[in-house]
């Protein structure tokens, strides 16, 4: 049941680049939607320790407009801001290739593209990973894979949490599918 | 005296518990479960009523309704027991103004044993004569964020009473929530209310919240048509603070008070005015640390009970202490590992001749094991070993000499069972199992009283009435038309049912005409539930259910020719309930309709001592309704029609209830 859930959400991902794809980039949809965004803004305040506060870094692969161009669209679905418990957190696109370490951030979200890179696992110690791709999570790139569609769906690798220095609350852990 | 010094020392002993805790470095953080973010994260409920550990309302193993603060705004309700009324499968019947029974899965009695009822975890079940009075509860609706509603027995968790069910009232937060609201009511049956929550915050620190609120009405019409003989009131204090004293170490205090008078149904369907006083204080603590989320509890409740007549209050004494560690072990196994202490005590010199009292002891467990993102098994067991004594000087007591013995002792366990199963992304089966428990309340083990000519006793050989629980329910998930449909098939079996004392039939016993409290035998019960919930794109919200339960029972010969309310559940209870509302918001408006219709059932009235005549309650259609406005961002008010259909309805053999209209405002600051 499990890998028919992982293999219907890597289709549903897979159609999402294919229409990025075929699609001009003024009109690609975010690989992530206003609801997955305001969810992880609010899942911030449920690490432990709780992260200084600070931007989230939304990585794009270097040289991909269509990576460039989904990170763009996460970060305009963050706006001027969304509640969190941190406070209020914003978000900037951050180009993969040129980032050295994370300094300031307080997490990062992997824009379509982006888990090429496997800038996660080397540079991002301390911070939550996000991804829209359950496979990423599956495979240890990425912390935490999240859905909002159509129930709303954390995963949480332990082995990635724990190598990356990243915690939750005992009550959050227990509300997300831990690998 | 020993008890006494134990509970003095009990609240000292937890804080230096928690401050040679706090002295060690724990890396994790200690929180109170954000309720209202967990909520907003996963779109519905976050509950821990049904396994101890968080978990999601769609997840539980368990047949559970969550009614929302919305849903208790939009209801206009003024009391707990009018907005469970429309909740399907709970039996709510109001025998006077102030005095309403509540059942789920019928079995509904005056002073209904079987249903536990808690604020935060702290039971305001009354151990007495085992019931609640919903009229002694201290807390106010607009502080309230959510009542869970478990139906069917929950022993395992809650221990005894659970037995048909729990119902957990959560309140806010006072470290996490801001709630400030003042609320004044004013309506007919010359019903008058007013009530204040006030939150104060030190930062993310402390908080500490306070409420207060109190009604007074002229009351509902008797069968007689003549206005209540007591005018019922209510007056209460609450207060709660949470201080999180280190990151690992959060520290909760709570304590309140109730003074209430109202005209109530007794055991022996007597109705007579009565009087309680309650006061309760509360201390516990939660630790996170490298074996789990550790907490203690510790409460105690107070009630003096009046029922009227020249005896005085019973003074009911509660005492418990908890310890509970919920850890997960890998990623797919959630462990958790309890131990309660209870005391609980009951004394009045004309019932008891002094004092009787009982000690338990339990040891609880829960393993839920996430098989795959699909299954998910839940595993809970509690045994209860508890002994109970009566000190009273009883010598003088006629009667007494045919239950000299002065100790029992119960052990028990119980269990829940549950399997969830996501089936796609629509649906959800749930296969659960339990036993539960009902104690003998501390009225039928150690009574001894006479009333108008009649002794009514205690018996220290009567079990505690066990209920097996087998059932399987399907939530499906309509997304085309926005709704969701729950269905459900339950089987109970209740066996050695209890018959307090005052409905048994009387025989004679060392030359006294008694009334005993004794176990009557079994009965089965099969009951379906079906409904639909939903909201529509225009914003229209609208919800339909049905019940259907049937009751047979197998009870003692002597039990069955001389039946009385403890002892007729298959007449007792409707077989039939039909549940619907609608509901929409525009702009600053907001309207609500909530409709039920139940059919008839058995009721018994009191015509002499130890005997009663059973009284049909003819099957009724009741509708409330709420219209609210929103004035300014502060103020709101609105206008709700109780039961608009009709003037005067019986939902007992007790009295009538009438129509109410009442108008209120709402500041909120």
């Amino acid at each position: 049941m499990r890998s028919s859930r992982y293999a219907l959400a890597l289709t549903r991902r897979v159609g999402l680049a294919a229409m990025c794809l075929i699609a001009p980039c003024p009109v690609c949809a975010a690989s992530l939607s206003s609801r997955d965004v305001q969810i992880i803004a609010k899942v911030l305040g449920f690490l432990d320790p709780a992260p200084a506060g600070g931007p989230i870094a939304v990585l794009f692969a270097s040289g991909s407009a269509r990576s460039k161009a989904d990170a763009d669209a996460i970060v305009g679905l963050f706006g001027g801001g969304l509640p969190s418990g941190l406070g209020t957190v914003t978000a900037r696109a951050v180009d993969a290739g040129s980032a050295g370490s994370f300094p300031g951030y307080v997490a990062i979200i992997l824009a379509a593209g982006a888990e090429k890179t496997g800038i996660v696992p080397s540079k991002a110690h301390g911070l939550l990973s996000i991804t829209g791709t359950d496979a990423l999570v599956q495979t240890g790139d990425c912390v935490m894979a999240l859905h909002s569609q159509p129930r709303v769906d954390i995963t949480v690798n332990r082995a990635a949490a724990r190598a990356a220095g990243i915690g939750f609350t005992a009550a959050f852990g227990m509300l997300v599918h831990e690998i | 005296m020993k008890a006494a010094i134990g509970i003095s020392r009990a609240p000292c002993v937890l804080l230096a518990c928690v401050v040679a805790w706090a002295s060690h470095p724990v890396a994790a953080s200690a929180q109170a479960v954000d309720y209202g973010t967990l909520e907003q994260i996963f779109g519905e409920p976050i509950t821990m009523s049904a396994t101890g550990k968080p978990q999601r309302a769609s997840d539980v193993p368990a047949d559970m309704v969550i009614i929302t603060h919305d849903d208790i705004r939009r209801s206009g309700a003024t009391d707990i027991p009018t907005i469970l009324q429309f909740v399907t499968g709970i039996d709510v019947r109001r025998y006077s103004f102030g005095d309403t029974e509540v059942g789920i899965r019928g079995y509904d009695t005056v002073f209904n044993p079987r249903l536990l009822v808690l604020v935060d975890g702290r039971q305001v079940y009354l151990d007495d004569y085992g019931y609640v009075a919903w009229n002694d509860i201290p807390v106010q609706l607009d502080e309230i964020r959510q009542i869970e509603v478990v139906k069917g027995p929950a022993s395992a968790l809650f221990g005894f009473n659970a037995a048909s069910g729990v119902i957990n009232i959560v309140t806010y937060d006072p470290l996490l929530d801001h709630v400030n609201t003042a609320t004044v009511r004013g309506g007919t049956q010359g019903y008058g209310a007013g009530d204040s929550v006030a939150t104060v915050q030190a930062g993310t620190t402390a908080g500490v919240r306070v409420s207060v609120g109190g009604w007074t009405a002229t009351g509902f019409e008797d069968r007689a048509g003549t206005a209540e003989a007591v005018s019922p009131r209510y007056a209460s204090f609450n207060i709660s603070a949470h201080w999180q004293v280190a990151a690992a170490i959060l520290l909760r205090f709570e304590g309140g008070m109730t003074d209430s008078h109202t005209e109530r149904a007794l055991p022996t369907e007597i109705i007579s005015a009565t009087q309680d006083q309650l006061n309760f204080w509360r201390a516990g603590a939660t630790a996170a640390s490298p074996a789990g989320t550790l907490d203690a509890d510790i409460y105690r409740n107070q009630g003096l009970l009046n029922f009227g007549g020249t005896r005085g209050p019973i003074d009911n004494k509660v005492l418990v202490g908890r310890l509970n560690d919920l850890f997960k072990l890998g990623a797919a196994n959630a462990v958790r590992v309890g131990v309660e202490y209870r005391t609980n005590s009951a004394a009045n010199q004309a019932a008891f001749g002094g004092k009787e009292s009982y000690q338990d002891w339990a040891l609880d467990g829960m393993w839920d094991w996430l098989i795959s993102s699909a299954y998910e098994l839940t595993n809970a067991v509690r045994v209860d070993r508890l002994r109970w004594h009566d000190a009273g000087d009883l010598s003088s007591t006629p009667g007494r000499t045919f239950a000299a013995r002065d100790s029992a002792q119960i052990t028990q366990p119980s269990f829940n069972s549950g399997l969830v199963i996501k089936v796609g992304d629509a649906d959800t089966v749930r296969l659960t199992a339990g036993r539960g428990l009902q104690l003998p309340s501390l009225i039928n083990l150690g009574l001894q009283i006479d009333v108008r000519g009649l002794h009514l006793a205690g018996s220290p050989s009567v079990v505690p009435a066990v209920v097996w629980n087998a059932e399987i329910a399907l939530d499906h998930a309509l997304t085309s038309i926005g709704a969701t449909l729950t269905t459900g098939i339950f089987f109970q079996r209740d066996t050695d049912l209890i018959e307090p004392a005052g409905n048994t039939p009387p025989a004679i016993i060392d030359n006294l005409m008694v009334s005993q409290a004794e176990n009557i035998g079994s009965s089965n019960e099969i009951g379906v539930e079906a409904g639909l919930r939903g909201k529509t794109a225009g914003g229209l919200r609208w919800n339909a259910s049905y019940r259907y339960a049937s009751i047979s029972q197998n009870i003692t010969a002597a039990a069955a020719a001389d039946p009385g309310p403890s002892a007729d559940y298959a007449r007792g209870t409707p077989l039939h309930e039909l549940v619907a509302g609608v509901g929409t918001t525009q702009g600053k408006w907001e309207m609500d309709v909530q409709g039920r219709w139940q059919s008839s059932y058995v009721d018994y009235r009191f015509v002499s001592p130890g005997v009663h005549a059973p009284f049909k309650v003819g099957n009724y259609v009741t509708f409330n309704a709420r219209v609210g406005y929103q004035v300014t961002d502060y103020l709101t008010v609105a206008a709700t029609a109780e039961q608009f259909n009709l003037s005067r309805i019986l939902e007992t053999s007790g009295n009538y209830v009438n129509r109410q209209c009442i108008a209120s405002a709402t500041l909120k600051y």
